[in-house]
């Protein structure tokens, strides 16, 4: 502590102390400050209200003085810098302003550096986003109740998605210090209570010592598969006032839980499965958690020229890969492994949304079900993100990134060497496969090709990729009805950041912020193909990317309509032979159009568009890279068909 | 009346001439058709596929296209008679028999 801190925690002491004095006198006098028995006399001009209030001694003593000593919020921001966060996204709050001013004036806003949102959903959602590019949690700081309340859906998503982010509410717990108005209208008893359905873990710490345990306990169940958000309600009075003297703080070590892997008779058996199988498949979702696990997948693939089915919520195998195929494959399989799939059930069965409910298996019967994945040891009850009960033959709980070498060896030990012929021919039947469906790809990219008027996502994929094939990229956003995941090579852990988790829309603009960021510092050109209504929610993103010099192409996929809704009520229309002449009512996004270009340069944006010419594409394209390219972020607006 | 030369215009050289145009104005109402009952909503307005495939360039014979229209098997909304004529499907079947075949791969930057 300074030397004009001591003295200060002295000032504080006597203040303390004339309270005790006011406190006994205000028995005899309640809502006398008699402490203040020596206030100035009132003066001749007619004095504003809070002055009349202080001058008529009607100044109810307060139980705490924060002007002085070490605030506790720098205790709390040294514990935060402990964690190497580099970014705490915001939108600024009162119940958080203690530890807002410490981030900035006492930990120099670096590491953590403070990123301005305008919505908590966004912020929450750029939270999920950056996660998927960077492999590092962010911190949000929002304001308890009506900031939680804004963040709730993005986190569902997060959770969903089973990304990490640690988030910090303001909160004032003790109705005696805290503010009257709307600081107290803005307090809870359990601000958490709110999306404690899905978070993995809470607490609501009653000292600076009580945080410093919890952040750390926080950040490490988050970052320990499943991973999943997690939340701390941070008082506003321990942030502000300053820490107890005598208190001797610390900051606990945080060590990386080792993920789980898998049992090793139950791998063994998976494995005999699939050295065994005519025909297997493997189904991917969450399970590249880090670059490493790419790899890993294909060696697994390759031992056994099984083919892989990507689900694309993480990027766990390149789709230029021979073994790379459609879900069609798994109605051929006789081994199917599902790798961290939240929804195995929907992997291997189909519905089908008609007038008569329409429900059958994909798998031919006696197919063989191995599921790995850590969705069975962590589950919440409100939610339906668990998706359908899928039994299978083989469930092993555990990371399977971390149980594929595991599994790998245990394959390679396995397989007989008469199956090796069999495995071999696999593999020659995968080549030509892999082969017919890029022919057919591109021959499917032409379909539509001179759209005007609205443009072909075969065309506004292709032409995107023209651009980029060239360069180090990544992708982000609507994959423009599978175009994009057919027609680009997907090869680098990095170039494809998944999908929502929760198909909460409103999550692609803000995540893919993030995911920019995420990329900054390694120079990769951000492609974000952006849904029109998706964009909507809270366009402010557009304004973050621009605040904090984050550049990403933004392709507007713009088809004017809530489409999907579109076809929901066209659907129940013909089933009711009612017709379908009035589907755009409450789905459209016209009369006016919005001009995305104008709201983009609105917000600091660079706007090109809209765009309803196909062969306009390209020059727009190019001219649109060397802006994102000089450092800023641009958007072109170009009108398309549905998807 | 036009269905008549049709049916004629498959038998004798000479109607064909005359049925030509009346096709490219089934062609072109079939066009209207398509856009205000939905089909391009999720077939896309050149019938060129979007959530549900691909229908055209190359659409089916007329006889299992209006079969499918009618009975969907799988997530397509049934178009019944109350709702879309046969007169107005035919028109829907020249407009998608209209619409010629996509450049080659090749001759674009998709084949580069
Ligand atoms: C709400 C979406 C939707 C609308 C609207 C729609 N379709 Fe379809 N259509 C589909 C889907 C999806 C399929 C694929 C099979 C299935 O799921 O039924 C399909 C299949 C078809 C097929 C069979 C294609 C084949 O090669 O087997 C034809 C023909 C067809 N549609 C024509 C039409 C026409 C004509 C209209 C308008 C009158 C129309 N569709 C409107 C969704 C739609």
């Amino acid at each position: 502590m300074t030397k004009e801190n001591k003295g200060a925690s002295v000032d504080r002491r006597k203040f303390l102390a004339g309270v005790a004095v006011a406190g006994a006198a205000a028995t005899a006098a309640p809502l006398k400050n008699t402490a203040r028995a020596a206030a100035p006399a009132p003066n001749a001009d007619r004095p504003v209200a809070s002055v009349q209030t202080a001058e008529n001694g009607l100044v109810q003593p307060g139980p705490y003085s924060y002007a002085a000593g070490k605030p506790g919020s720098d205790f709390m921001v040294d514990v935060i810098k402990s964690l190497d966060i580099d970014y705490v996204v915001t939108n600024p709050a009162s119940s958080c302003r203690g530890l807002h001013e410490s981030l900035i004036n006492y930990g120099n806003n670096t590491k953590p550096q403070m990123l301005t949102c305008m919505h908590e959903e966004s912020g929450a959602a750029m939270a999920h986003g950056y996660y998927k590019a960077s492999g590092k949690p962010m911190m949000c700081l929002f304001h308890g109740t009506v900031g939680l309340q804004h963040a709730t859906m993005a986190l569902y998503n997060a959770w969903c998605d089973r990304v990490p982010i640690v988030v910090v509410v303001g909160n004032h717990g003790d109705a005696a210090s805290r503010r009257p108005g709307v600081p107290t209208a803005h307090s809870a008893i359990d601000p958490i209570g709110l999306i404690r359905d899905f978070t993995k873990w809470d607490d609501q710490p009653w000292s600076l010592q009580h945080y410093a345990e919890s952040m750390i306990r926080a950040y490490k169940i988050a970052m320990t598969p499943p991973m999943e958000p997690v939340a701390l309600s941070l008082d506003g009075h321990i942030q502000e006032a300053p820490i107890p003297e005598g208190s001797e703080l610390f900051i606990p070590k945080y060590t990386p839980t080792a993920p789980p892997q898998g049992d090793t008779n139950a791998v063994r058996e998976a494995a005999r499965l699939l050295a065994n199988a005519e025909n297997p498949v493997i189904v991917a979702d969450r399970m590249a958690r880090t670059p490493e696990g790419m790899p890993l997948l294909i060696e697994l693939a390759e031992l056994l020229n099984a083919t892989v089915v990507n689900q694309y919520n993480r990027m766990n195998f390149p789709n230029t890969h021979y073994l790379s195929g459609g879900g069609g494959a798994i109605a051929r399989a006789d081994v199917v492994l599902g790798l961290e799939l939240t929804d195995f059930f929907g992997a291997v069965n189909r519905f089908v949304d008609s007038e008569h409910f329409q429900l059958s298996s994909r798998v031919r019967p006696g197919t063989k079900l191995i599921s790995i994945g850590v969705g069975d040891l962590y589950t919440r009850a409100n939610y339906q993100d668990f998706q359908r009960l899928q039994p299978v033959d083989v469930s092993i709980g555990a990371d399977a990134q971390a149980t594929l070498p595991a599994l790998i060896e245990a394959v390679r030990q396995e397989i007989p060497e008469a199956r090796r012929a069999t495995i071999a021919t696999r593999g020659d039947n995968a080549r030509r496969a892999f082969a017919q469906a890029r022919e057919n790809a591109l021959q499917e990219a032409m379909w539509g090709w001179n759209s005007t008027g609205k443009v072909s996502l075969g065309r506004l994929a292709s032409e995107i990729w023209d651009k980029v094939k060239g360069e180090n990229w990544a992708f982000c956003g609507d994959s423009l009805n599978g175009n994009v995941t057919r027609l680009w090579t997907f090869d680098k852990a990095y170039q494809h950041n998944g999908g929502s988790g929760g198909a909460g829309v409103g999550y692609n603009l803000p995540a893919a912020v993030g995911a920019a960021l995420g990329h900054r510092e390694h120079g990769r050109l951000v492609i974000n193909v952006q849904n029109d209504g998706d964009s909507m929610y809270a366009p402010g993103a557009y304004w973050t990317s621009a605040y904090h010099n984050i550049p990403m192409l933004t392709i507007m996929n713009n088809n004017r309509a809530y489409h999907r809704e579109v076809m929901h009520v066209q659907s129940v229309g013909n089933w009711r032979n009612r017709g379908v002449e009035n589907f755009m009512i409450g789905n459209e996004i016209t009369k006016p159009n919005i001009d995305y270009a104008t709201l983009a340069q609105s917000l600091g944006v660079n706007g090109i568009g809209p765009i309803t010419d196909p062969s306009e594409l390209g020059a727009a394209i190019t001219r649109g890279i060397a802006m994102v390219k000089a450092g800023e972020p641009a958007l072109i607006d170009v009108v398309t068909q549905p998807s | 009346m036009q269905r008549i030369l049709k049916t004629a215009a498959a038998v004798t050289g000479f109607v064909v001439l005359v049925s030509s145009s009346a096709l490219a104005q089934d062609a072109e109402n079939g066009n209207q058709l398509f856009q205000a009952k939905g089909c391009w909503t999720c077939h896309g307005t050149m019938g060129q596929g979007g959530r549900g495939p691909k229908i055209a360039p190359g659409p089916l014979a007329f006889e299992a296209f209006a079969a499918y229209v009618r009975q969907p098997a799988l997530e397509m909304p049934p178009f019944r008679e109350p709702i879309l004529s046969d007169a107005e499907l035919q028109d829907i079947h020249a407009y998608l028999l209209s619409i010629p075949q996509p450049p080659d791969p090749a001759d674009t930057i998709v084949g580069q």
